[in-house]
């Protein structure tokens, strides 16, 4: 039998030596450093169709990984579009009504997508921006593609130009709106959801035979 | 004729159960012995030392070539779709899910586990069991719940050791002699690898592998027949019957965490 | 200590133990005195060890009671038989050391197990149960290391490190030179009377266990076949008592394994092994 000292080194050493082990695998080999950042902001996104997308599916702009698919569900468009505020007070009102509109929309059942985008990224992307779903590769899995939209709507012209001559904005017009970042709780409108090929088939065979 | 072959099937049947409830009794005890350890750690210490430490050797020298295999191997199909870059996602998932945790149970089993009965079983057959309950000191708290613990905390820490070991083994064969780029090995493992689905799910299922394996081993050890032939077997039944369950029980446990 | 009164310190009660099919104990009452060395004698497999079992709580009785100190061992529940069994010393046939610690360690063993000494004194005291055996100077052994008497030297050391009331030897003799018999013979004597305990020997070695023995059980078939001090006993009219005592080969108890007749089992050649089987 060795001495305790002995045996209470090399039990330490060991250890020591599988969570260095765990802590290699969770660094080196997974994707940690991809959510590891405290924090960050939840989005919606709302498809047609989300099929292929997976809880943890990664979030990418411009091929960087910016976030994870954090929930899917399955909505009534209605009840997306009163939470966005496209619903006027009237129109809620009247939904009490046998509205056939009213109806429809809360018979349609989208795709609500909540991304979880890093927190470095926060009021950092226009809202604006497009959320496509997209296939890695051929085979590939779903992601979502964010691409950037526009900064601004208006009088950037004219902020470009003042700015070069070191001179303030001539003043912004009435209507022109700031420009919106994605951050808490912001929702993207423009999203394009999974291609699915027989759909694609399906709609050029129907083209192609109503000529 | 029959009727003993009928007798015969019923007794052995009842043995069975009898051999099932007893382990059951014994984990059971075990369990409740396990608080007692707290104030007495080195007792554990001890055994990890003799379980988990001592595994060590073989652990990481199996790992490395079982993770230098995976990668000749894995080269050698993936690169007929001219897949070689994704050389890292397939070593380091098939060992971080499947042969870290499974195989270091099996080599736990060989080494440890039968290491344990033996050590149990002969403590029975000299009546050292005895003596410490004539001396007023429970066995199942002094000598198997120590042995228990140890097990169950060397477990993921070896298998995740064997991982870790088995990643860089295919990265030795795969980027050091067969040219795989280096930046693909790592980047495509940590864009594929998911900390929670392979990572997490690996060590769960090699701490479950820690208590059947040590359970067995234990159970088997105190219910030898305490002589030399009644030792070996239980040996025997040790390694036998953990490996069985281990490969059962990652059945089992792949198709909870990764089916459906 | 409930009853110090008591001038048993076990009784033993229309006692029944059976073991499979075979029924070890029929109905067997004993008096452990207290203070004095009481050997219970018989042939090998008459369950004489299993008798040790039984009055330390190992195992338990089919029928009848078994009282220690007034207490019914086989009804005390797991914490009140460790209680009681910290009063208890066993020495076992072998010795039974744990082969992972030194002899130190092992007489240390139920100090460390049982009290909360400083370590100095524990050293203490176990250089003490050491000296008393004689093994002082082999502290620093392995098991392994030691013959079969200090083995057994070592347990005794071991068994009395609790200063116990009452000890139990297990064939203490069997297997020994003639100078370690005298040794262990010497020492269970010295300690019983300088310790005040109270000794039970279970053994088969007459002479001996008849040289140190107050008061002699003999037991066979189940059952107390005779009692009474080694003086008495050489008075029973019990033939079978004769026949151990003297070590006479054939008596009441057969040589002969039961079998069945052996000019049949001659004649009927390989076809009764056959039918045996």
């Amino acid at each position: 039998m060795m001495n305790t000292r002995t045996v209470e080194i090399w039990v330490g050493i060991f250890v020591a030596a599988g969570l260095a082990a765990i802590f290699m695998l969770a660094m080196r080999v997974s994707n940690l450093s991809a959510y590891s950042s405290a924090g960050g902001f939840d989005v919606t996104a709302v498809y047609e169709d989300a099929s292929g997308l997976k809880v943890r599916s990664p979030v990418a702009m411009a091929g960087v990984t910016i976030g994870r698919v954090t929930q899917i569900r399955f909505v009534p468009l209605w009840d997306v579009m009163i939470k966005d505020g496209k619903v006027s007070a009237a129109t809620k009102a009247a939904a009490t009504s046998n509205d056939k509109n009213v109806e429809t929309l809360k018979r349609a059942y989208v795709a609500v997508v909540t991304l979880h985008i890093d927190g470095q990224y926060d009021k950092q992307i226009p809202e604006t921006s497009d959320a496509n779903i997209y296939t890695a590769g051929l085979l590939g899995e779903k992601y979502i593609g964010l691409l950037a939209g526009a900064v601004t709507k208006c009088g950037e012209d004219e902020e470009l130009l003042a700015a070069l001559d070191g001179q303030k904005p001539a003043g912004t017009a009435k209507d022109c709106v700031a420009t919106r970042y994605l951050t808490q709780g912001s929702l993207v409108r423009k999203t394009q959801g999974t291609l699915i090929l027989e759909k694609l088939i399906a709609q050029f065979i129907d083209k192609f035979s109503s000529k | 004729m029959i009727l003993s072959v009928i007798q015969n099937l019923g007794q052995k049947g009842l043995d069975f159960f009898q051999r099932l409830g007893r382990g059951h009794l014994l984990f059971v005890q075990i369990l409740a012995g396990i608080p007692g350890l707290i104030p007495r750690f080195g007792l554990v210490i001890q055994q990890v030392f003799s379980v988990g430490v001592l595994s060590m050797v073989i652990i990481v020298v199996s790992g490395l070539f079982v993770g230098m295999v995976l990668g000749l191997q894995g080269y050698n199909t993936l690169v007929d779709f001219g897949a070689e870059e994704s050389l890292g996602v397939v070593v380091s998932l098939s060992l971080v899910r499947e042969l870290g945790p499974v195989v270091t149970a099996l080599l736990f089993a060989g080494r440890a586990g039968s290491a344990l009965t033996a050590e149990i079983g002969l403590m029975k057959a000299t009546e050292q069991l005895s003596a410490m309950e004539m001396m007023a000191v429970d066995p199942v708290r002094r000598v198997l719940a120590p042995r228990f613990l140890a097990g169950f905390i060397s477990m993921p820490l070896l298998a995740a050791i064997f991982s870790a070991v088995g990643v860089l083994g295919g990265y030795f064969v795969g980027v050091g002699l067969l040219g795989v780029d280096e930046g693909s090995y790592w980047s495509q493992m940590q864009a594929k690898v998911d900390l929670y689905n392979d990572i997490y799910n690996g060590v769960i299922k090699s701490l479950v592998f820690g208590i059947v394996v040590t359970w067995i081993a234990l159970f088997e050890g105190s219910d030898a027949i305490p002589t030399s032939e009644g030792v070996s077997r239980a040996t025997t039944r040790t390694v036998v019957h953990s490996s069985l369950a281990v490969l059962g029980l990652d059945f089992i446990l792949t198709a909870l965490m990764f089916g459906a | 200590m409930m009853t110090p009164a008591n001038p048993h310190v076990v009784e033993v009660r229309q006692m029944r133990f059976v073991r499979g099919k075979r029924m070890i104990f029929d109905g067997v009452d004993l008096d452990i005195q207290r203070g004095k060395i009481t050997a219970i004698m018989g042939p090998s497999g008459t369950g004489k060890t299993t008798l040790l079992r039984l009055i330390g709580g190992q195992l338990r009785p089919d029928a009848g009671s078994i009282m220690v100190e007034g207490q019914q061992v086989d009804k005390l529940g797991h914490t009140a038989l460790y209680q009681l069994r910290k009063r208890m010393g066993m020495l076992f046939q072998n010795g039974a050391l744990l082969t992972d610690m030194n002899v130190f360690d092992n007489v240390a063993f139920p100090l460390r197990e049982h009290t909360k000494l400083p370590e100095a004194l524990i050293r203490d005291l176990v250089l003490m149960k050491l000296h008393a055996v004689g093994l002082r100077g082999a502290w620093q052994l392995m098991p392994s290391e030691l013959s079969g008497g200090m083995s057994r030297r070592v347990a005794l050391a071991r068994a009395i490190a609790l200063d116990p009331m009452i000890m139990m030897y297990d064939e203490p003799f069997t297997g020994q030179d003639p100078i370690s018999m005298g040794v262990l013979v010497r020492l269970i004597r010295q300690l019983n009377d300088a310790l005040g305990l109270t000794s039970v020997i279970v053994s088969h070695d007459i002479a001996e266990t008849r040289s140190i023995a107050d008061y002699i059980y003999l037991l066979s078939n189940g059952k107390v076949v005779a009692h009474g001090t080694s003086d008495e006993l050489d008075r029973s009219e019990s033939e079978w008592a004769q026949q151990f005592l003297k070590g006479l080969s054939d008596g009441p108890v057969p040589f002969h394994y039961p079998a069945e007749d052996y000019r049949r089992d001659m004649l009927a050649g390989e076809n009764v092994v056959v039918s045996n089987r």
